[in-house]
C-alpha cells in the first residue's frame, strides 16, 4: 500500500462520510480539526474506517493530533502500522 | 479590594511581571506583555468612542488573542460579548444587534460571514483580526496596528458597570444577555481564588470557550491569584490522547469542565500511563457526573481534591460540594447516590421554596433560589418579565435569583440537585422529573450516560453504552412503576452536544423520532452522532483495554 493510494482512500471516506460533502477540497496538509471539518464522533468513525479498510489496530494511546491532524499526517500513521504488522 | 477586574491584571503585571499568564499551544504571553498590549488595545477602542457600558463582541478561538481582548475591552471601560466561532452566521448577527455592537475583534472571518454581517448588523463599524478578513465596508486593524496605539490612562468607571455580558440562546430562541458588572465578576474572582487556594504557582487547564460562562474561572479568577491558565484547543479537547500528554507536559494543577470531558479522559485518554502527579483539585458542573467516574479518577489521581462546583450563568458558581470532606475512602462515594452540589459559599443565601414561594420544610424538594454577591445586574434589554428572574424577600429587601433547579436540602444542610423545574413532566397524572429518570438510567454499569426527553406524550430515553436495549428496560423496570419508564430506549454511540459540551436535549427532542443521527445542525453540536451500537462498541472496547 502507498502514501497516494491511501491517501486517496482515507480522503474518500472523509468527504463522503465525515463532511458529506464529495465535491469539497481538502489539501492533504490541511488541519481537519481546528477547521471543524472533522469532530470527535468523525474521530471514532474514521478509526473504524481505518481499522476495517487497513486491518490495522488503532490503540487508543495512538489517537494524537500528530497522527490525526491531516490527510497526509493519517496516512503516514496507516502505512507505518501496516508496515508493523 | 480592588474594584475593577482589570486592575487585576494592572497588579499582576506589577507584582509578577515576568509570571506566564496565559499558555495556548506553543504561543505563550507574561503579565506584563498582556498588560501593556491591553493597555494598547483599549486606547484603540477609546480612539473609536468605546467607553463604559459599550459592547465589544469577540469571536475567537482559544489563543493568545482571547485573554487581551477581554482585558483590553474592560480597560476601555466597556464590556466584552463572548460569541462562538462555529456559531452560524445567523446567531452571530443576531447577538451583535441585541447588543448594538460597533466592534468585533474576530480570528478568521470568511467572505461569505462578512457578507452576512454587512447586510444584517447596522451598528457594526470595525473589525479587529487577522490580515486576511476582506473587510471592504468596515474599518478593519489588525493586530500590529492594535499594538501602535498609546496604552490608554486611567478610565474611570462605576463598579456596576457591566463588564461581561453572555447571550444565551433564550427560550424564546432570541437572546438573552446576561450582565454581569466588576462587582459581581470580581467578587467571583476572589471567592473562587479563596476556595481553591490558588495562587501564582497554579496551572490552570482551560477547557470552555469564551461564550461558556465557566471560561470566567480561566480567564478572571486566575489573573486575580496571579496563576498561569492553559488555554485547551478544541483539536485537543477532541483528542484526549493529547489532551492529557499536554497535561502532563504543562504540569496542570487545576482542572474545571463540564463532566463530558472528563469522561473522554477516562475512556481514550491513555490515563494510566500519563504522571499526573501534579493535579490537585479537579472541578467538574454544569451537568451531574456519574460518582462511578469519579471513582475511577480518585484513584488515577488520589493527590487531588474533587469538588462538584454548581451554579448557573446568573450568579456564577454558588455553592460547592468537596467529595473528600464527606469521605477519605475512594470507595465510598456510593455508585447510585448522584453528587451533591453541596453547600452555599460564603456570603451567600440559599432558600428552597415551593411554588407558591414559600419555604419548604427540611428533606422536601422545592425551587433553589439565591442570592449572592457573584450574582449578575440584570438581563441586557430587560424586559418585565426577566425581572420575574428575581424573588425579593419581604423582611429584608434582598434580592434571590430563581434558579429554576430543583433541589433537597439534607438535614446536615446540604444540597441535592434533582433537576430542572422546566423538566418536570405529566404523564398520566403522574408528576415526573425527566433528570431523575436519566440518573436511574444512568445508574446501569454498563452505561456511560443517559439522556432522556418527553416527546409527544411519551418519556423517550438514549444511552451511551456497550448494552442491549432490553437489559436496560429490566433495569428500569426493576426501578421505577410503569408510568415512568421510558417508552423507547434508544442504545447510541454519542449524543449531541452543545457548544459547551453539554448534551444537548432540545436536539434530541427534536430529531427523536426520525432518529437523531444524520440531520443534526453540526454547528450546534460538538459531536456527530452516528445511530450505530457498532461505534459504541468502539468506545467500550477502549475503555477496557
Amino acid at each position: 500500500m502507498n502514501m497516494p493510494s491511501t491517501i486517496e482512500k482515507i480522503s474518500g471516506f472523509v468527504r463522503d462520510e465525515l463532511i458529506e460533502d464529495p465535491n469539497i477540497e481538502l489539501a492533504v496538509d490541511q488541519d481537519l480539526l481546528s477547521t471543524g471539518h472533522v469532530d470527535s464522533m468523525g474521530i471514532m468513525r474514521l478509526i473504524t474506517f481505518l481499522e476495517e479498510e487497513f486491518s490495522i489496530g488503532v490503540p487508543p494511546e495512538d489517537v494524537t493530533i500528530d497522527h490525526f491532524v491531516s490527510l497526509e499526517a493519517i496516512a503516514g500513521y496507516v502505512c507505518q502500522r501496516i508496515g508493523d504488522g | 479590594m480592588d474594584r475593577l477586574l482589570h486592575h487585576n491584571l494592572e497588579n499582576a503585571a506589577a507584582q509578577s511581571p515576568n509570571g506566564e499568564a496565559f499558555r495556548c499551544g506553543n504561543r505563550c504571553i507574561d503579565y506584563s506583555v498582556l498588560n501593556e498590549r491591553a493597555s494598547r488595545l483599549a486606547g484603540f477602542l477609546a480612539s473609536h468612542g468605546v467607553g463604559e457600558g459599550d459592547l465589544v463582541a469577540v469571536r475567537l478561538p482559544p489563543g493568545i488573542e482571547s485573554p487581551l481582548s477581554v482585558y483590553g475591552i474592560m480597560k476601555a471601560g466597556a464590556a466584552f460579548v463572548p460569541v462562538d466561532p462555529l456559531a452560524p452566521d445567523a446567531r452571530l448577527s443576531e447577538v451583535l444587534n441585541a447588543g448594538r455592537i460597533r466592534v468585533l475583534i474576530a480570528d478568521k472571518i470568511s467572505k461569505t460571514t462578512v457578507d452576512s454581517l454587512r447586510a444584517t448588523v447596522p451598528s457594526l463599524e470595525v473589525i479587529i483580526g487577522p490580515d486576511d478578513i476582506d473587510t471592504t465596508s468596515f474599518e478593519f486593524a489588525n493586530w500590529d496596528s492594535v499594538d501602535q496605539f498609546e496604552p490608554i490612562g486611567f478610565v474611570e468607571i462605576d463598579s456596576d458597570s457591566p463588564a461581561y455580558v453572555i447571550f444565551t440562546s433564550g427560550s424564546t430562541g432570541t437572546p438573552k444577555g446576561i450582565v454581569h458588572s466588576h462587582r459581581s465578576g470580581q467578587a467571583y474572582a476572589r471567592k473562587s481564588v479563596d476556595t481553591y487556594n490558588i495562587g501564582p504557582e497554579d496551572r490552570i487547564a482551560n477547557l470552555s470557550p469564551l461564550h461558556f460562562d465557566m471560561s470566567t474561572f480561566g480567564y478572571l479568577s486566575s489573573v486575580l491569584a496571579h496563576a498561569t491558565t492553559i488555554l485547551i484547543t478544541p483539536s485537543h479537547a477532541m483528542l484526549p490522547a493529547s489532551l492529557s500528554s499536554l497535561m502532563e507536559r504543562e504540569r496542570v494543577t487545576i482542572w474545571y469542565s463540564v463532566p463530558f470531558a472528563l469522561i473522554q479522559l477516562l475512556q481514550r485518554g491513555v490515563l494510566e500511563q500519563r504522571k499526573l502527579d501534579s493535579i490537585r483539585w479537579v472541578m467538574f458542573g454544569g451537568e451531574p457526573f456519574s460518582p462511578r467516574a469519579i471513582n475511577q479518577l480518585r484513584r488515577l489521581w488520589p493527590q487531588a481534591k474533587f469538588s462538584n462546583v454548581y451554579g448557573p450563568a446568573e450568579v456564577n458558581q454558588c455553592t460547592y460540594f468537596h467529595v473528600d470532606s464527606r469521605n477519605d475512602s475512594p470507595e465510598d462515594l456510593a455508585d447510585n447516590t448522584s453528587v451533591p452540589i453541596g453547600t452555599p459559599w460564603s456570603d451567600t443565601i440559599c432558600v428552597v421554596v415551593d411554588s407558591r414561594g414559600h419555604c419548604v420544610p427540611e428533606g422536601e424538594s422545592g425551587e433553589l433560589l439565591v442570592s449572592t454577591p457573584t450574582m449578575m445586574n440584570r438581563y441586557w434589554d430587560s424586559t418585565e418579565e426577566d425581572t420575574n428572574a428575581f424573588w425579593f424577600a419581604e423582611d429584608s429587601g434582598k434580592r434571590f435569583y430563581r434558579t429554576g433547579d430543583l433541589v433537597r436540602e439534607s438535614e446536615t444542610g446540604i444540597l441535592q440537585f434533582l433537576g430542572r423545574k422546566d423538566r418536570q413532566v405529566k404523564i398520566r397524572g403522574y408528576r415526573l422529573e425527566l433528570d431523575e429518570i436519566e440518573h436511574v438510567l444512568a445508574d446501569h454499569a454498563l452505561v456511560e450516560e443517559a439522556a432522556v426527553v418527553f416527546k409527544d406524550e411519551a418519556l423517550v430515553a438514549f444511552a451511551i453504552g456497550d448494552v442491549e436495549e432490553r437489559v436496560l428496560r429490566k433495569h428500569m423496570a426493576s426501578r421505577l412503576p410503569a408510568y415512568a419508564r421510558p417508552s423507547s430506549i434508544e442504545v447510541c454511540s454519542s449524543l449531541p452536544r452543545t457548544s459547551s459540551g453539554k448534551i444537548d436535549r432540545r436536539l434530541l427532542v427534536d430529531h427523536s423520532q426520525e432518529g437523531f443521527g444524520e440531520s443534526i445542525d453540526e454547528s450546534v453540536a460538538t459531536m456527530a452522532p452516528k445511530n450505530k451500537v457498532g461505534n459504541g462498541d468502539l468506545e467500550n472496547r477502549r475503555l477496557t483495554q
